[in-house]
């Protein structure tokens, strides 16, 4: 397609362990509000407002079903379009890029809401597992990535101090991010000896409890080009699909995100992710999966990327910053996460990231991952030339 | 503009009260083989999967994560979508933006339901919003019992009509080999003997809950012609959601609500130039929950005007043989897997379109079809087929 | 020990016997609706300006006109 897709507004609630002040669509409309008044547009598909909506949330974290009713009346969608995605928000980002570029829609608002406080996290995973033989045994995605970072160190023998390694750095990078749940200064020292969840994965290894939303606009370039002076344009984005029994797997290895990572790549003409790139955005709901999805996305060869962790590559100031938003560990809901991910990615590309920011960034991947250790992926890289 | 898009391909499983004998992945999988197999396809010529039920009736959060193997998704791009009743015309949607838009050449869209696996009436019961009921999906028998009363009192239908909307999707389901209830209804009289649910609506009234799944392989223009010598044109896809109706979900007695079905078909109409529905389009497959629905449905798609949508089914207007038929298959009152039900009415028009329909072919030679999709607070999806774009 | 064919087949199943518990904040406008209930005996709703409709139940938006609170809906 000659026209490309841009990204014309961005919007974050600022990430809490318990919104219990607001239900879900009042959190959705917190964003919403936010990128109607940043680009004046309203909701009519006369050519000149936003003319169809992707929500993304998901029937068994909000108790509810058909979840799209609680987002209905703030996205619009009264004798309007809306479409309700299931899989991580960065996905739902996706889908309205299609809408775009098929021409059928012209300028989509995309929405993602999340309570995890409303739902028992471990319950809910617990029904993504297999019913007959994997639910029984009450596992839910930590229990998998605990198996998942053991593969990982038994394999390519990444250490427990890497993998703390990426939570210091996170952590330490929220202190820059005003929309950051759980910013902290913390040691090696002091995320090796926090609580064990289940081995190898500790604590401070992990992301928090949160809710929050997410929203963006999302149209075709000739429009984005008016709307906004710093539209961030989408490169290139793919997702992957992965087999889903877990012994049918081999959970050191990322098969959907290397394929995902590789058209998404090649849609965008990156061919040298580490040199070509100049921030990247992941989603790690676990320490071990930064350097485990960094391995994915091609940033270094397997086994590697500890590596590139130790030698501080991936630090702020290195020589490509990963995550410095401070990432999922900092405190993102489920499904939330990815879409997060590309709001950052956008306000680094935009220079509005504020003391995170990447100094001269112009290239940035922002990738969102899930189910069961990591079975879907979608990555989508950025620029803003 | 986007590329031109065809369905190339479509499968069902047989549609069943319950299946014990396949887990879901397994269901799916069979939709997904009938697919293929139709478009004399392999999963490797399939660049990417689209699915979507209702996620909480089975209970098993990411369906499409567990049957990720069985619906050709392994190392595939794709996703699920979900979109209350809606959604296998949903997925059918965005899998033709993902296709129009040059990301993929082909593409699988899959709508299923397993009602017999989880609770669903937990799950129906968790549709209005846990602070406050608003709207509900199809099963809630009350809501369309209270649409039926506002249509006879406007309209002057009869039991009667509804009785013969019944029999003529009887006659329907018994002539396609998927449809779920097949009960060789005989007469008016027999309908009306069925016992009442909520007045007036009767057992035989409504739609069961089926476990079913449905798919249809989609292809940019190219391939279609390499794929097929049949190749069923997109013309358009139309979605209309609503807020709710204030007084009530389905039917408006103030008169001063607008329906998203008249809507969508002003919109799409007008965007494909039909001016006369009935001469225009040869034929269509609705989405009735219940039978008074259809006669309503056959108003606000401007089949026929205001108020006389039981006329049709008088005069035998909208049966298989009929001048302008409608919901040769059965429809949703003899087939209800609620998540693979839109795409069904899809799956079913594009078989007229290619006269693949079999039994239950329609008489009317169909060029242009349309297939409609009813979910939540009375939302309404129509995809407009062709057989030549 | 030989299988011998059975006339019907029977099924095996799995039953699965979970509660799953939600904890529902009202929000802000279906809150207030509760709190004037519960402590003032009276329901209260707000109207859109716009089109001037009570919005049942109280919401931060009016859905149909969809217009929001930098409208200031008032209550009453």
């Amino acid at each position: 397609m000659a026209e490309r897709v841009g990204i014309v507004a961005v919007a974050q609630t600022k990430y809490h362990p318990n919104r219990a002040d607001v239900n879900e669509g009042e959190l959705a409309w917190e964003v919403i509000k936010q990128v109607l008044q940043e680009t004046g547009l309203t909701f009519c598909d006369d050519g000149n407002g936003i003319d169809s909506a992707v929500t993304c949330s998901e029937d068994f974290w909000d108790g509810r079903t058909a979840t799209n009713n609680n987002v209905m009346s703030y996205v619009g969608a009264h004798l309007g379009v809306e479409n309700k995605v299931t899989e991580d928000g960065i996905n739902a980002i996706y889908c309205a890029m299609a809408q775009i570029l098929s021409g059928h829609h012209d300028t989509v608002l995309v929405v993602c809401h999340m309570k995890e406080s409303q739902a028992d996290k471990s319950l809910v995973e617990n029904a993504a597992m297999d019913a007959i033989f994997m639910r029984l045994l009450g596992m839910n995605f930590l229990t998998a990535a605990a198996l998942q970072a053991k593969r990982l160190m038994y394999k390519y023998g990444v250490t427990v101090e890497q993998c703390a390694k990426v939570a210091v750095k996170n952590r330490r990078n929220a202190k820059n991010n005003p929309f950051a749940q759980e910013p902290m200064d913390i040691t090696v020292e002091d995320v090796l000896s926090s609580r064990l969840l289940a081995s190898p994965i500790r604590l401070l290894d992990t992301k928090p409890i949160s809710d929050g939303a997410c929203a963006m606009i999302l149209t075709r370039e000739e429009k984005a080009r008016k709307l906004t002076a710093k539209p961030v344009w989408i490169l290139g984005a793919a997702n992957c699909y992965e087999t889903h029994y877990l012994g049918d797997r081999d959970l050191a290895e990322c098969d959907a995100l290397v394929l995902a990572a590789k058209r998404a790549y090649s849609m965008a003409g990156v061919t040298n992710p580490l040199k070509e790139l100049d921030v990247a955005e992941i989603c790690e709901e676990h320490s071990y999966q930064e350097l485990l999805w960094m391995e994915g996305l091609g940033f270094c060869g397997r086994g590697e990327a500890g590596r590139l962790i130790d030698a501080g590559v991936t630090q702020m100031g290195g020589q490509l910053p990963v995550n410095p938003s401070g990432g999922m560990l900092a405190g993102n809901p489920n499904h939330v996460g990815g879409m997060a991910r590309v709001a950052e990615a956008v306000l680094q590309l935009r220079g509005e990231a504020g003391d995170r920011q990447v100094a001269g960034a112009k290239v940035a991947l922002a990738h969102g991952v899930t189910g069961i250790c990591g079975q879907h992926q979608c990555v989508m890289i950025l620029g803003n030339k | 503009m986007g590329h031109r898009v065809a369905i190339v391909g479509v499968g069902q499983t047989h549609h069943r009260a319950k299946r014990p004998d396949v887990n879901m992945a397994e269901m799916v999988g069979e939709a997904v083989r009938a697919a293929l197999a139709d478009a004399q396809l392999r999963a490797k010529n399939v660049e990417a999967v689209f699915c979507g039920n209702m996620e909480t009736f089975e209970g098993v959060y990411l369906p499409d994560h567990g049957m990720a193997d069985e619906i050709g998704a392994f190392m595939r791009p794709g996703m699920k979508l979900a979109s209350a009743g809606t959604t296998g015309s949903a997925v059918f949607a965005e899998a033709f933006n993902f296709v129009a838009a040059g990301l993929f050449r082909t593409a699988l869209a899959i709508g299923f339901q397993k009602h017999d696996v989880g609770s669903a009436q937990a799950a129906l019961a968790t549709t209005v919003t846990p602070i406050w009921g608003r709207g509900a999906s199809s099963g809630a028998i009350a809501e369309f019992a209270q649409q039926a009363q506002i249509y006879m009192r406007q309209s002057g239908a009869k039991e009667e009509h509804a009785a013969m909307v019944r029999l003529k999707a009887d006659r329907g389901a018994c002539r396609n080999p998927y449809a779920h209830l097949r009960l060789g209804l005989k007469s008016v009289d027999e309908v009306l003997k069925s016992g009442y649910l909520v007045w007036p609506i009767r057992l035989l009234d409504f739609c069961p809950q089926s476990c079913g799944a449905t798919a249809a392989v989609i292809a940019v223009e190219e391939e279609a012609k390499k794929i097929t010598r049949k190749p069923v044109w997109i013309a358009d896809v139309v979605t209309v959601h609503q807020e709710p109706f204030r007084a009530s979900s389905f039917g408006d007695p103030t008169g001063r609500e607008t329906y998203s079905q008249d809507v969508a078909a002003e919109r799409l109409y007008k965007r494909n130039g039909i001016t006369d529905p009935r001469k225009d389009i040869d034929c269509a497959e609705v989405y009735e929950p219940s039978n008074w629905e259809e006669m309503m449905l056959y108003e606000h798609f401007h089949f026929c005007e205001k108020h006389k949508g039981w006329q049709l089914i008088e005069k035998g207007i909208t049966e298989i043989e009929g001048e302008f038929p409608v919901n040769a298959s059965g429809g949703v009152l003899a087939t209800n897997p609620i998540g693979a039900s839109p795409m069904n009415r899809i799956v079913e028009t594009a078989l007229q379109v290619r006269g693949d329909a079999g039994e239950h072919q329609v008489t009317r030679d169909v060029k242009t079809a349309v297939a409609s999709a009813l979910g939540s607070s009375n939302w309404t999806m129509l995809t407009l087929l062709k057989r030549s774009l | 020990m030989t299988m011998t064919k059975e006339p019907s087949q029977e099924y095996i199943h799995v039953t699965i016997d979970k509660r799953r518990y939600y904890r529902w904040p009202t929000g802000k406008y279906i809150g207030k609706l509760y709190k004037e209930a519960k402590d003032k005996k009276k329901l209260v709703t707000n109207r859109c300006p716009k089109c001037k409709e009570l919005l049942w139940p109280p919401q931060a938006v009016c859905g149909r006109c969809k217009v929001g609170k930098q409208a200031k809906i008032g209550w009453s």
